[in-house]
């Protein structure tokens, strides 16, 4: 059941078209998301399309913590 | 050379014992660039504990200049990775601190009290204010001991608003003015308006962008347990990434499709993802999400 509704996904068809993105980040973010995604489920039809962009592309840290960098300041 | 010739007391002192707007911006403001440099930040943590409090303090001030400055500061401070590298550098020289004190100055913040007015702060009606206060709050969530402090204090509602904040989002119109006082407008589901991303090349929209994914990176820092993730859910947050997934920047894209990789890590809100608007399923796994964040209360007010 689960894997049938997930060839229907909505988010899945979402995520793979941002996997066609120019910004590789958005390439490797939504093939990560695909990824977890298709860990859950096991429809090896997403395996075999995050494989080939795992392949291709050198992913960003998805699921790793980002900060944002220290910012100078001018006073008006 | 300004920290070398004795600046940190100085301004401590300004800091804490002048009631006057204009020195107050101007200190914090100082403070905020004296701690873009890594041992620096070492140095005001450790050795002057008492310019975080006054910072924190100023977060308080009724002035929103001297406000989104302190947060600015915090924000830097708030930002280790640096000192560490610094540090790392010049372990030898004469500023040698305690390497294990300078983990989690994030944590401390928040054990100063940072967090009551950076909540405040989010839902400000001035756009930099709210532009600050997110950014320091990104900051704040990447030490993962401060995951549970901050959705415990209520922060996962806001947040969910900002990921599609726009310039009227905080504005203290009528219809706003009601939802808030039912108390209502985060956790029912209410319709999304898709709200047009200005482009970036207008300041103010280049803003709204940034607000946007500091919004978003900082729901993906803080949904690592399996109770933030159906919190999450719960508030409608998944609703709202999906919808706002296909447009906006590729920045903004980016940030969402990772947090939606975190967010496919927990059983129900991978099944939330997958199940996405199919009928009674979508519902009925929300509610279901609700229901265990009910019952193990993450999402409480402070």
């Amino acid at each position: 059941m689960r894997e049938v509704l997930a060839r229907t996904s909505v988010v899945k068809d979402l995520l793979t078209l941002m996997t066609g993105s120019d910004s590789v980040e958005v390439q490797g973010n939504s093939a990560a998301a695909l990824g977890n995604l298709a860990s859950s489920g096991k429809p090896f039809f997403f395996l075999l399309l995050v494989f080939n962009f795992f392949f291709f592309f050198q992913l960003p840290s998805a699921s790793s913590l980002c900060q944002c960098g220290p910012m100078h300041t001018r006073t008006c | 050379m300004l920290v070398q010739y004795g600046a940190l007391p100085v301004m401590s002192h300004l800091l804490t014992s002048h009631q006057d707007t204009e020195i107050q911006y101007y200190c914090a403001a100082a403070l905020s660039n004296l701690a873009v440099d890594g041992e620096h930040r070492g140095l005001i943590m450790l050795n002057h504990p008492e310019i975080v409090n006054g910072l924190i303090g100023l977060l308080h001030s009724p002035a929103i200049k001297v406000q989104s400055q302190a947060t600015l500061a915090l924000r830097n401070l708030a930002s280790d990775g640096a000192y560490k590298k610094t540090h790392t550098q010049k372990k030898k020289s004469r500023h040698l601190i305690n390497l294990e004190k300078t983990e989690g100055f994030q944590l401390e913040i928040v054990e100063r009290g940072a967090l009551p007015p950076l909540l405040r702060l989010l839902t400000s009606p001035n756009i930099q204010v709210v532009l600050a206060a997110v950014a320091a709050l990104r900051n704040i969530s990447i030490h993962p001991k401060n995951e549970q402090k901050l959705v415990q204090t209520g922060f996962l509602g806001p947040l969910v608003t900002l990921i599609s904040y726009d310039r009227s989002t905080n504005a203290p119109s009528t219809s706003n003015v009601a939802r808030s006082a039912s108390g209502s407008a985060i956790n029912q589901a209410t319709p999304i308006l898709m709200s047009t991303l200005p482009s970036s090349n207008d300041p103010h929209g280049r803003t709204v962008l940034d607000i946007r994914c500091h919004a978003v990176s900082c729901i993906r820092n803080i949904v690592g347990s399996n109770a933030s993730k159906s919190a999450f859910a719960s508030m409608g947050g998944v609703e709202r990434l999906v919808i706002l997934l296909p447009n906006g920047p590729a920045q903004l894209q980016s940030e969402m499709a990772a947090c939606v990789a975190v967010l496919a890590l927990s059983g129900k809100t991978s099944l939330l993802l997958l199940f996405f608007r199919v009928g009674p399923f979508f519902w009925l796994l929300q509610k279901q999400c609700a229901r265990s964040s009910h019952a193990h209360p993450l999402s409480k007010t402070c």
